[in-house]
């Protein structure tokens, strides 16, 4: 019990953040989507489905939500302030308790999916995917993905059985919870003993103020903020997609996939702010220490390239699918070069957080550098770029030498 | 040098060269804000500081010339000891710095991230830190606190080296292992 309430105290206010946040989606997408569909027909389809195909895609869906939620799982259960407790010699298993409880409320919108599939009655199928869904989102939140995704497997068999056999889904349900009791504990604490991964060493250093600079930045975010740098990579999917079919598809020349790939950046560029606003989190006093021996301006540069390079993937992505983009490249230049200047201004300027949503302004305002001919538009970027470098470096040096 | 909280510490009326200058008072006299105003982390509320001829809040070239050893450590968790020495020494223009001799000779392993560094061995790495690029002026601020008496020993000799041609400056509460050029108290 007191470690039950020692968990709950820990994590209820972020529990409650999350929970609101992923319902209030949940809840948006059922009411779209209720006046469109015939529940009762919904179903019965699902009813007549063969039990592997259930079964696997319940499977599917739980992989996808533990890798959803990973890094908010990590952020309850893997935090420092629990590991005063897993050093103490208390039972692995008094932790199954503890634990259930915020991974049942950051899982609970696995209700909304068993009702869609078996109808708000279906109180069995309920506790089952809460019950399949806890020990997979504890493995992969520590990194352990084979464990995790054998889990996932099994409880996909345990899902296709629950299909097949209706009538067992209480019973079922019932088992997984029992066995949660005594696995759920004891897997959680080995993960969280499980030796950390030590970088390689490598034979490469910086060899300039600029190099040690994004080295030092991209390593923060590589080691820290994976997932967001990974981001910036998987947007460039559907950047190149949309470019590829505009091209084979749409028949659009070269000035159009610009203007195409111009717009998809547009959409990239917040989730590269996202990332980049993650730096002053992660190094608190250390982003931009006032000993060091640097320039303003070269801070600002060194921000303005990262954001340079987290946004290359996408611009990179295009330019491979859209290949007769070629000369308007120049377009697609032009507008980054604000973009990565107003990057750099938003982390200078910051007061305590980014504020990544006044950052899709500066996108809106950037897009005529790109769109408008070159005449107009690169003049434009200039001083939209010159003004970012001014206020930017500005606000740099009022940092430095206050305390 | 005032700050917003009440605290006041000065005046001071410094002037250090080469040599082993040992700063101490009691806590809260100081200490550590004077440091700070030496390497450019706060401007002095009134008077000046000059360092190597230049200001170091204004000009990043006297900065250059001029390292600070914290108290309480700051280095990033996320970084091995070799990034961090590595990246300092490049930002001081010292690309080519050779850190792992000393690294060596202190018994740190290049490869150990800074988040499992034990607090002896994190004193290290920031002592590697700030030595990298060979600057002039070191500002080493409770250098010995959590230190082994062999490591003490290691360092106190490569000081001993230095003291010819670089300002030391290092707070500590009690004496130090190697002899000191002169010796400043502050009081609050």
């Amino acid at each position: 019990m007191v470690l039950a309430r020692w968990v709950f105290r820990a994590t209820r206010d972020r529990v409650g953040a999350i929970v609101l946040s992923r319902w209030l989606v949940v809840l948006f997408v059922l009411i779209q989507v209720d006046a469109m569909v015939d529940w009762s027909a919904t179903h019965r389809i699902i009813g007549e489905q063969p039990p592997w195909l259930v079964g696997t895609t319940v499977g599917a869906l739980l992989l996808a939500m533990a890798s959803q939620e990973r890094k908010a799982v990590a952020d309850l259960l893997y935090e420092e302030r629990h590991a005063l407790l897993w050093r103490q010699p208390l039972p692995a298993r008094h932790w199954s308790v503890a634990i259930a409880m915020p991974l049942i409320a950051v899982g609970s919108p696995l209700i909304a999916l068993a009702v869609i599939a078996y109808g708000p009655t279906a109180v069995g199928a309920i506790a089952l995917f809460l019950g399949l869904w806890c020990l997979p989102a504890v493995l992969i939140a520590r990194g352990s993905w084979v464990l995790g995704v054998g889990v996932t497997a099994l409880a996909a068999g345990v899902a296709t059985v629950a299909h097949a056999l209706p009538m067992v889904q209480i019973p079922l349900a019932a088992a997984v919870w029992l066995g949660l009791a005594a696995t759920l504990g004891p897997a959680y604490i080995a993960a969280a003993s499980r030796p950390v991964k030590v970088p390689k060493p490598r034979s490469w250093r910086p060899r300039s103020p600029i190099g040690a600079l994004l080295h030092r930045d991209l390593l923060c975010l590589w080691r820290t903020e994976r997932s967001l740098v990974l981001s910036c990579l998987v947007v460039a999917a559907p950047i190149a997609a949309v470019t590829w079919g505009l091209r084979v598809n749409g028949h659009i020349g070269p000035a159009g996939l610009a203007t195409a790939t111009i717009v998809g950046l547009g959409f990239a560029a917040p989730v590269m702010m996202g990332a980049l606003a993650r730096l002053p989190i992660r190094l608190g006093s250390q982003l931009n220490p006032p000993s060091w021996p640097i320039s303003a301006l070269t801070r600002f540069r060194s921000w303005a390239l990262l954001a340079g390079l987290l946004l290359a993937p996408s611009w990179a992505a295009a330019a491979t699918m859209g290949k007769p983009i070629d000369p308007e490249h120049v377009r697609v230049g032009v507008f980054l070069l604000p973009i990565c200047a107003g990057a750099a201004l938003f982390l200078a300027r910051r007061r305590g957080q980014v504020n990544v949503g006044a950052f899709l302004w500066w996108i809106f305002l950037c897009m005529p550098a790109g769109l408008l001919d070159l005449r107009l538009g690169l003049p434009f970027a200039l001083v939209l770029s010159a003004l970012a470098t001014g206020l930017a470096t500005r606000a740099i040096r009022h940092r430095r030498g206050h305390p | 040098m005032h700050f917003s909280t009440g605290f006041e510490a000065g005046p001071l009326d410094l002037d250090l060269g080469p040599g082993v200058h040992h700063l101490q008072g009691e806590n809260g006299t100081g200490k550590t804000t004077l440091l700070r105003c030496l390497c450019g982390h706060f401007r002095p509320t009134s008077g000046q500081v000059r360092v190597c001829g230049g200001d170091p809040v204004e000009d990043p070239e006297v900065r250059r010339h001029i390292a600070l050893m914290p108290a309480e450590g700051e280095l990033p968790d996320f970084l091995t000891v070799d990034e961090a020495w590595q990246q300092i020494a490049a930002l001081r223009g010292a690309s080519d710095h050779d850190g792992g001799t000393l690294r060596d000779a202190l018994g740190v392993p290049g490869g150990l991230l800074l988040g499992h560094a034990s607090a002896g061995q994190r004193r290290m790495a920031e002592f590697l830190c700030a030595v990298a690029g060979d600057p002039e002026v070191l500002l080493l601020d409770e250098l010995f606190a959590n230190l082994d008496p062999g490591r003490v020993e290691r360092i106190t000799a490569l000081l001993e080296g230095w003291r010819r041609d670089r300002v030391i400056v290092i707070t500590s509460h009690r004496e130090l292992p190697l002899g000191a050029d002169s010796t400043q108290i502050l009081v609050s």
